[in-house]
């Protein structure tokens, strides 16, 4: 398997089969879903090695010298299928009809 | 123009003379041939029927759309991921017809599938060239995907997908052929710029500079052309939202910042900024949040090393939620579309004079057409695509494309009722002399 990380985070872009390079150098991995992507070769590096089962692109990180590790930067996808921003504004807005509530005295 | 007498059969088979008169009108398209009943069209927008789920109903916003040829649309949009799994989800196309004011399907695909994360992607369709055209995929963990997608007859074919990291408000402004401008903002606040370069399906990435202050919170960018060689970023930050300017110079693929500064320090003006269309001499046109809960239309003109706004209207006392989109009509008149209003805007510019003609709601049964963007066709033709929210349960939008068509006052061959008789051949743009009753 080939894999694609970010050089600066080191996180993991894509874990798939390397399909070809384009003229310009980027290589085009295709991954699990058919997706074919290519990384530009100034941010990013490629490597083939064995993926051991878990791992996941974004949420674990790779370098040659510690091999894969979590990322620490991961955090979990809400599970609501709405956007961060929303479950965000949401909670806010729970918040603030509670707060408005003791305020006031009620207790629905 | 004249009077005449009319002689009309009567069912005795007698003749009766009654006034009439001589008017000149355009065909309201193609061409009227002599002695042919015609009824009257009024100046005004004609809704079409539309075509709906064309999603499968994902819990994404983006949508953008543009006109391939005379009749055709692509739309681009984001939906529900293959793999079921809701944190995921999937980007894909339709290419739609434009007939008679209907709207069918005539492919359909997902080009992108199982993208980590939901939310408020955006999607952005620039084209190249006729049939080919430049693909700008947000996705909400702050990776952007570019990938060249061409069209020939009924098929739409996608490159492979160059992905970016640390990219917000992607936009992509075509140069040439073989380049565009790609703007972006990156995770410490940055607006940033940078000419990339095709080569068939190839994106390759070029140097990025940044052109403007660093502010901790971006909540909008687009950059659109403003002049040979020269473009326009507008830029709204942090908790103020002021809209920001900044004049952007591009040499080969060396870009710079000409000018930097608050262009409105009027809370909000910064807000839903949605497309900059350029209409030569140096001007574009802008839609975006006239101050809070309203959207105008704007004229911004580059002089001297300078950009300033040299004229507005106010279109409608609505939000514009992620902005819309500016189509130029055949006739020279521009439509476009207010998402919250939830209607569509047809307006005309004429010197430093913007005038709203009409205006028409897009969809009966939604309260707001979520990131509805517009293409025009032909004969007047366009079509709106947005997303209609009918599942408020399960908070699910559905990709919807419906058609309308611009008339221009004039006659078409008679249908449902006789408004006259074309004396001589009358075409859209050469009109003819027309019988009517005075």
């Amino acid at each position: 398997m080939h894999i694609i990380t970010d050089n600066e985070s080191n996180r993991l872009l894509a874990v798939g089969v390397l399909k070809e390079y384009w003229p310009n150098g980027y290589p085009v991995i295709t991954d699990e879903y058919g997706n074919n992507c290519a990384y530009p070769t100034d941010s990013t590096s490629v490597y083939e090695v064995e993926v051991p089962e878990g791992v996941q692109r974004e949420k674990n990180c790779y370098t040659p010298e510690k091999g894969f590790y979590e990322n620490p930067n991961w955090a979990e996808p809400n599970p609501y299928g709405i956007s961060d921003e929303l479950v965000a504004q949401i909670k806010n807005d729970t918040i603030a009809e509670i707060e408005e509530a003791v305020i006031n005295g009620t207790d629905e | 123009m004249g009077k005449c007498k009319m002689p009309i059969i009567g069912g005795s088979g007698g003749t009766n003379i009654v006034n009439g008169a001589i008017k000149e009108y355009k065909a309201q398209s193609g061409e009227i041939s002599a002695n042919t009943f015609v009824e009257y069209v009024a100046e005004g927008i004609t809704i079409g029927t539309e075509k709906s789920n064309i999603s499968t109903g994902g819990t994404s916003y983006g949508i953008d759309c543009i006109g391939v040829s005379s009749n055709r649309v692509l739309m681009v949009y984001t939906d529900s991921a293959s793999n079921g799994d809701s944190s995921y989800t999937s980007y894909k196309y339709a290419l739609l017809s434009l007939d008679n004011k209907a709207v069918q399907v005539l492919a359909t695909g997902a080009f992108m599938d199982n993208i980590l994360g939901v939310g408020l992607q955006r999607v952005q369709l620039a084209e190249i060239k006729q049939g080919k055209y430049l693909v700008s995929c947000l996705a909400s963990s702050g990776d952007t995907y570019l990938l060249v997608c061409s069209i020939s007859g009924n098929t739409v074919n996608f490159g492979a997908t160059l992905a970016l990291g640390d990219c917000y408000q992607p936009w992509c402004v075509p140069i040439s052929e073989s380049k565009f401008l790609f703007s972006h903002v990156n995770k410490a606040g940055y607006y940033r710029a940078a000419v990339y370069s095709i080569n068939g399906t190839t994106l390759t990435t070029g140097t990025s500079v940044n052109l403007c202050s660093a502010y901790s919170t971006t909540l909008d960018a687009r950059t659109g052309k403003i002049g040979e060689g020269l473009y326009l970023g507008l830029i709204s930050y942090g908790s103020d939202r002021y809209l920001r300017t900044c004049l952007i110079r591009v040499s080969g693929s060396s870009v710079s910042c000409v000018e930097e500064k608050i262009m409105s320090y009027s809370e909000y003006t910064g807000d839903d900024i949605g497309d900059i269309h350029y209409i030569g001499g140096n001007r574009a046109l802008v839609i975006k949040s006239n101050g809070y809960g309203n959207t105008g239309v704007f004229i911004y003109e580059a002089a001297n090393s300078a950009v300033s706004q040299v004229a507005s209207l106010n279109l409608a006392a609505q939000t514009n939620y992620e902005g819309g989109k500016i189509c130029e009509m055949a006739d020279g008149t521009f439509m476009t579309t207010i998402t919250t209003g939830n209607i569509a805007v047809h307006f005309s510019v004429n010197g430093n004079t913007v005038t709203q003609l009409n205006s028409v709601t897009v969809d009966k049964n939604t309260t707001a057409t979520y990131h509805s963007k517009i293409a025009q066709g032909n004969d007047g033709q366009f079509a709106v695509c947005y997303n209609a929210a009918t599942d408020y349960v399960t908070n699910k939008k559905y990709a919807t494309a419906k058609a309308f068509q611009q008339n221009e006052e004039g006659v078409k061959v008679a249908q449902d009722s006789i408004f006259g008789l074309t004396r001589n051949k009358l075409t859209k743009n050469t009109p003819g002399k027309v019988w009517v009753l005075a």
